[in-house]
């Protein structure tokens, strides 16, 4: 079943055309990654599924429903939800603070759990606040935050990039684990390592889907053609 | 706006009235407008307080050597709605001491109050004081509060002072603090204000550099919302060689407030360094974009941003 369908979508900012006619089809239930170089557009057209840039056309359709111009929240309380290539420094508030409004009405022992997945010992980084958190620690502290939504759709953008290998291999299967629980996972990355937790792969090129399959042979495209790419490699 | 402040006003109103009276026996002072409602000395500490006819003269002394584990409390209010309250005080502590004091001053039904006040600290050398200042000002935004700080960090001290107004409505509020920071004396300095209505904020905030390997931190968060002003001055001026300043503002404006900011750095020693950073305006649209993403709506995710700026 399509649970998510963007057709068409067009976006224009400050006069540069950043997404051109892209459609991405994601089935309900699966891994699907989208790879590109930086500046093919991945995190724009995240951004335009999660509602924070508006489309200049186009449609998006999430559950059969054209959720083209509903804001952020009214599509976060349809299921979608975004960790964040960056995620915000907000001043004051701690791990427990930030990840508590992801709960919902949950067990607080959630946290607990989703927190030593990630090799984040719950009684160091609860009380920390997230502004002196390292890069790489509040990536996983936003993957955290994304696991306890239980999204419908969750996009996940670079979840690998400022992270190191040993805890790459926790965030596999952080991921994965989401997907057995129910949520379609949205994976944005530029490393063709991470399409291996993938069940399906689009390669992203200015500004539009270029081609999706298998995620071993996307891999071998986006090697031998994409990095290569006088166009990638001039961005 | 006008719903929270009364919800938050009247749990407020109910416990400063209870501290005015002398409901609960605190470790300090409890100041009643003149009237001295109680004082609790803890040993080493000498609290000597003086009725005048529209305040309290007040000198705190604590011997050398003093390290309490539990706050000094200060308590500094009046439960009538017209007048002005004058406080004169002046807080001497030894060397070597480890101190935190809370001090609180309420003004529950104030409706035309003017509450003014003068003080001056001297840190011991080597003494460590936290100083947190709190205040509530009531709902009806009668309230004018003139205070005017001096504090000497002596040679080795270590001096963090809050400034804290997050609750009801402010009124009318001007905070001059000047720190003066010896040899290797350190100081971290912050004011956090919530302005509502037409509430008018001046802070002025002043660290002179004086002695060698000095170094101070002046931090300021404010929000202003309705049609509030809030302005700020901050200068930091280096005269120790080798001292060491950093001033950082950050200032949030909703709806048609208005908000200000003077970052001012002086440097008269080539060995010294002192750094500025300041952000003034509308909230970050990627931390509301990143609860938004969180389910939370928009005003949510603004009170959930306030507060962790103010906590």
């Amino acid at each position: 079943m399509q649970l998510l369908v963007a057709r068409n979508i067009n976006l224009v900012r400050n006069g540069v055309k950043i997404l051109s006619d892209c459609n991405l089809t994601v089935e309900e239930g699966t891994i699907h990654a989208i790879i590109g170089v930086n500046g093919s557009g991945k995190t724009s057209l995240a951004y335009v599924i999660m509602g924070c840039y508006r489309p200049t056309s186009g449609e998006i359709y999430f559950n059969g429903k054209n959720i083209t111009n509903l804001s952020i929240t009214e599509r976060a309380k349809l299921g979608i939800t975004l960790a964040w290539q960056e995620p915000a420094r907000i001043e004051g508030l701690t791990v427990l603070d930030y990840l508590r409004i992801s709960l919902k009405g949950s067990s607080e022992s959630e946290i607990y759990e989703i927190l030593n997945k990630l090799n984040m010992p719950p009684e160091v980084y609860l009380t920390r606040e997230l502004q002196y958190l390292s890069g790489g620690e509040r990536k996983r502290v936003e993957l955290a935050s994304v696991y306890l939504m239980k999204p419908k759709l969750a996009i996940l953008d670079e979840p690998d990039s400022g992270i190191d290998m040993l805890t790459l291999s926790e965030i596999f299967k952080v991921i994965e684990e989401m997907r057995e629980n129910g949520s379609t996972i949205l994976l944005i990355t530029h490393n063709e390592n991470m399409l291996k937790v993938a069940d399906i792969a689009s390669v992203m090129c200015e500004g539009r889907i270029l081609r999706t399959g298998d995620p071993t042979e996307i891999a071998r495209f986006f090697k031998e053609r994409c990095r290569t790419c006088p166009k990638g490699l001039k961005r | 706006m006008s719903e929270g402040v009364k919800t938050v006003s009247s749990k407020v109103i109910s416990y400063g009235h209870q501290i005015l009276r002398g409901e609960y026996k605190i470790k300090g002072v409890v100041i009643e407008y003149n009237r001295v409602i109680s004082v609790y000395e803890v040993p080493g500490i000498k609290i000597n307080v003086k009725s005048i006819p529209q305040g309290v003269k007040i000198i705190l002394e604590v011997e050398d050597n003093v390290k309490l584990e539990d706050y000094i409390h200060l308590c500094f209010g009046a439960l009538r709605s017209k007048g002005r309250q004058v406080i004169l005080a002046e807080y001497r502590i030894g060397k070597n001491c480890d101190l935190r004091f809370i001090k609180h001053c309420i003004f529950p039904r104030a409706v035309n109050f003017e509450h003014f006040m003068i003080g001056r600290f001297i840190i011991g050398e080597n003494s460590k004081v936290r100083y947190f200042e709190e205040h509530y000002h009531g709902v009806t935004g009668g309230v004018s509060v003139k205070a005017f700080l001096t504090i000497n960090v002596l040679k080795g001290a270590y001096l963090n002072t809050t400034f804290a107004i997050r609750k009801g409505v402010v009124g009318k509020l001007e905070w001059n603090q000047k720190t003066i920071l010896h040899e290797k004396a350190k100081g971290d300095i912050l004011f956090k204000a919530r302005s509502v209505r037409e509430d008018e904020i001046l802070v002025r905030e002043y660290a002179l550099l004086l002695g060698r390997e000095s170094s101070a931190l002046l931090r300021t968060r404010t929000v202003s919302l309705d049609k509030s002003k809030v302005q700020v001055v901050n200068i930091l001026e280096a005269h120790g060689s080798y001292s060491r300043g950093h001033v950082d503002c950050k200032e949030v404006v909703i709806g048609q407030a208005y908000a200000s900011t003077i970052p001012r750095l002086i440097v008269k020693n080539p060995t010294a360094q002192v750094t500025h950073e300041a952000s003034i305006g509308r909230i970050s649209r990627k931390e509301l974009e990143t609860l938004m993403a969180r389910g939370l709506s928009e005003e949510e995710a603004i009170e959930v941003l306030i507060k962790g700026l103010l906590k």
